[in-house]
């Protein structure tokens, strides 16, 4: 019997342009901060580290081994060049932990925050409404065997709650 | 979807464009931070997955483009790590 338990992390770096439009309420000493609006991502890079690891039983010497895989790779962006020599995608390709990408992310950002002197702090919240998962065509370019299941179609979206911190130069001035 | 949203990023640049060159007062700033990046869904075949929050950054420049007291926009350029961390156990 085995067990295997894979880690995936995938990580992409966006050029990423959010335009907020910001409301500003003043409560007592305190400024409220508030600001919703559309953002654009581009993927410049991206990878993904697998972490795999099994617990399998020698049936020589019955003791449990514990192994452990590790490598990275980096994300196709709907460049899919890993085949075999009968140009059938490699097993890997096929498998669930192989992320395939569309480079382009749209959706809105939400702020909400304090003004204090120059700094604005708060929370941005950004949630993807484009569906990034190249699978489409990736599904387009092979014949899949029945079997698989590829007929879905998966949507994965991106999301992130980030805390944030903006510094503004003469807003002190300005106020 | 995509085209809507393309559209109102133009919207948006272009009226950025023409409100600075009003009287506005356009304000220069920089921000950064710490970000906790998830994504929804995945492949069909991964029904014994699940997405976790990958720990990441955000950091980048922003213009302050102040309409009013009480109102601003604000467009960010920044440099935005994003995806999931997930787990398949079979």
């Amino acid at each position: 019997m085995v067990t295997t338990q894979t880690r995936l992390t995938y990580q992409a770096d966006y050029l990423e342009l959010p335009i907020l439009i910001m409301g500003k309420f003043t409560i007592g000493k305190v400024k409220l901060l508030a600001g919703l609006g559309p953002y654009i991502g581009f993927a410049l890079a991206g990878s993904s580290q697998h972490n795999i690891s099994s617990n399998a039983l020698d049936i020589n010497t019955e003791i449990r081994r514990k192994t452990q895989t590790s490598f990275t790779r980096i994300i196709n962006w709907e460049e899919f060049d890993e085949f075999d020599e009968n140009g059938f995608p490699l097993q890997d390709a096929l498998s669930d932990e192989s992320w395939y990408l569309k480079r382009l992310d749209a959706g809105l950002t939400l702020s909400t925050g304090l003004q204090v002197g120059a700094f604005q702090m708060g929370i941005l919240w950004t949630k993807g409404i484009r569906n990034i998962s190249g699978y489409q065509k990736f599904k387009e370019q092979f014949n899949f065997p029945s079997f698989l299941r590829y007929s879905d179609n998966p949507k994965i979206t991106n999301s992130a709650f980030s805390l944030s911190l903006a510094y503004i130069f003469g807003l002190n001035d300005y106020e | 979807m995509r085209l809507n949203l393309s559209k109102l990023g133009l919207i948006g640049v272009i009226s950025l464009v023409f409100i600075s060159t009003a009287s506005a007062q356009v304000l220069f700033g920089i921000r950064g931070g710490a970000s906790f990046a998830n994504a929804s869904g995945g492949l069909p075949l991964s029904r014994n997955s699940e997405n976790k929050v990958l720990p990441t950054y955000h950091a980048g420049v922003l213009l302050d483009v102040w309409l009013s007291d009480n109102l601003s926009i604000q467009p960010n350029l920044l440099m935005s790590g994003k995806g999931p961390s997930r787990n398949t156990r079979r």
